[in-house]
């Protein structure tokens, strides 16, 4: 059965945030394989999103852009990634459950937890769409029947973007249009 | 000149060498237990407060002393906690470390800030109010608590260490054996006895390391003699302060005439908060009939103006307690900072593996490694093309890698 919340808005004069509310609430539930996309994130955000992942069986896929990002966002993602890289030292399985995918013309920003629930609209993963512009987005839970499609996108997504940053070396086709 | 100006600079930043004197001493009487007797609904709200600033995800690193603060200020605004000092936190910040120390102890929390696990489970369970799961949860924890094995056992250790390097035991496991061996020796175990025995701290110089066969026989010893007579508790304590001073270097009874009561009243409390936690966790009964009378005792220790330790006084086992001792007694607690430094991690997934109650199947595992494993106390045999070990390890991922 779906089940739809909406709207999920983030409107700082009326200083609702829903769409991190949201979000948290998912980190923090019970998962096995959660998929961010979105083409601008805050490292930071990636960082306090990867410490539910360590020593446990978790999948974390991620897209983003890179090589177009503002200096600083870019300076918060290289020390996101330097951070997973001491990490996966610590936890061997770590780059084989997280993939950090580049794709420089992403543009859709969507949550997907287990293929269950999505979470999508016009938010980045940033501080500023996150608390201080007016963006506007939906949560729909019972997903599956659109798990075929929503996949297949997801796998155009992956299978034409231009490198991963993390792990380094997965080899990653790259499909001429 | 720049090569001489960067010389003085590293003599200049050249680390103190002061701390190694302290490696492996300690001014108290018996391991530190004071985060054990916390009050359950204060307990849980902290867990809640420590995951929703971890999870946060637009959270900022910070650094220990702050993150402490900002948990110190949302305890006193809560009334949990009424500080003596209003100007700083430095109270109740110490206030959260002692339930930091908690949570690292039962194995909620990792230095590194990452979410574990039990973490989730036990937030899901106190939010549910679940108090039967609650308990499990808690029992289960304490059945895996080793003491921590600070890092860097070699040459490369820091100030950081605590004075438990040389421990290698499983607190609760050996807080329910000193009871058991009470029973078995038909005495009576108080808080003096569990100061002496299961929690008592053992420096380095008079044992190299303390490890659960050492601390057995030493309990099994003790409750012997105290069959026959009672122990004279004032010389025991005594000869405990003697230590404190040596390891200190000072005459700590010459400069404070209430030196050796508050270092009683410490050691007391610390008892008295770990038998809190397994009277709570189900594993022990404990009454406040007071057995010392008639006989000097460390609790009834006071100074100036404070009172005595409020004491449990004559603990005995329950069944639970005496099912967690018999399931775990035998197995055997492994640290990873003692599985040697080559192939460190190839090994600890076998040792996590054996945890786990999986065998090993022998195309995996090299005859050296087998012998590595016996050396760690892992001997076994090997059954149609599997290794069996002969005791279970008790090793965990998430709470013993660094």
């Amino acid at each position: 059965m779906i089940e739809i919340e909406f709207p999920i808005i983030t409107s700082p004069p009326a200083k609702r945030d829903d769409f991190l509310k949201k979000f948290q609430e998912i980190a923090l539930s019970d998962f096995e394989h959660l998929i961010t996309v979105a083409p601008f994130v805050d490292g930071k955000l990636i960082t306090n999103l990867l410490k539910g992942f360590l020593f446990n069986t978790r999948k974390l896929t991620i897209v983003t852009r890179y090589g177009d990002l503002y200096r600083e966002q870019k300076t918060l993602i290289n020390e996101t990634i330097v951070k997973l890289k001491k990490t996966a030292k610590k936890d061997q399985t770590l780059s084989k459950r997280v993939v950090w995918y580049v794709n420089p013309r992403i543009h859709a920003k969507f949550v997907i937890k287990d293929w269950q629930c999505i979470l999508f609209g016009s938010h980045n993963f940033t501080y500023t769409a996150l608390k201080k512009n007016y963006e506007l987005s939906a949560y729909v839970e019972g997903i599956s029947p659109f798990k075929k499609d929503l996949r297949a996108f997801l796998d155009d997504i992956i299978q034409h973007s231009t490198k991963t940053l993390f792990p380094e070396n997965s080899s990653v086709t790259k499909k001429k249009r | 000149m720049k090569a001489s100006l960067s010389f003085g600079k590293r003599k200049m930043v050249k680390r103190s060498d002061r701390h190694k004197k302290r490696i492996g001493r300690s001014s108290g009487f018996v391991l530190h237990f004071r985060g054990a007797g916390v009050d359950q609904e204060k307990m849980d709200k902290i867990i809640l407060d420590y995951l929703r600033k971890k999870a946060d995800l637009l959270g900022e690193d910070t650094s220990s002393a702050d993150f402490n603060a900002q948990m110190a200020i949302e305890v006193i605004a809560r009334g949990d906690y009424q500080p003596d000092r209003t100007q700083n936190l430095e109270g109740t910040s110490a206030y959260v470390r002692e339930k930091l120390k908690y949570m690292k102890d039962l194995g909620f929390i990792r230095d590194d800030g990452y979410l574990t696990q039990t973490l989730r489970d036990y937030a899901r369970i106190s939010q549910t109010n679940d108090s039967a799961a609650r308990l499990k949860l808690l029992q289960q924890r304490i059945g895996c608590w080793k003491l921590p094995c600070p890092q860097g056992v070699g040459p490369e250790w820091t100030p950081k260490q605590n004075g438990y390097r040389h421990y290698r035991i499983r607190p609760g496991i050996m807080f329910l054996y000193a009871v058991k061996s009470a029973e078995d020796h038909g005495v009576e175990i108080d808080t003096d006895d569990l100061t002496l025995t299961a929690l008592r701290f053992f420096t380095p110089a008079q044992h190299d390391r303390i490890e659960e066969e050492f601390l057995k026989n030493h309990i099994d010893q003790y409750f012997t003699s105290k069959a026959e007579s009672l122990p004279d508790y004032r010389a025991e304590f005594e000869s405990q302060m003697d230590r404190v001073e040596r390891d200190l270097g000072e005459d700590l009874r010459a400069n404070d005439p209430c030196a050796f009561a508050r270092k009683c009243r410490d050691a007391a409390n610390n008892a008295y908060c770990l038998i809190i936690l397994m009277r709570k966790v189900d594993f022990i009964e404990a009454d406040n009939r007071n057995s010392a009378i008639g006989h000097w005792s460390g609790t009834q220790q006071a100074y100036d103006k404070t009172g005595k330790v409020p004491e449990f006084n004559v603990v005995r086992l329950k069944d639970t307690g005496r099912r967690l001792l018999l399931e775990s007694i035998d197995l055997l607690p492994i640290w990873y900072e003692d599985i040697a430094e080559e192939d460190r991690k190839r090994m600890a997934d076998f040792v996590e593996k054996l945890a786990l109650g999986e065998n090993i199947p022998q195309s995996d595992i090299s005859e050296q490694e087998l012998e590595y494993l016996a050396r760690l106390g892992l001997t076994g045999r090997c059954e149609n093309g599997v290794f069996i070990p002969e005791r279970r390890p008790v090793f965990e991922p998430q709470y013993d890698r660094p």
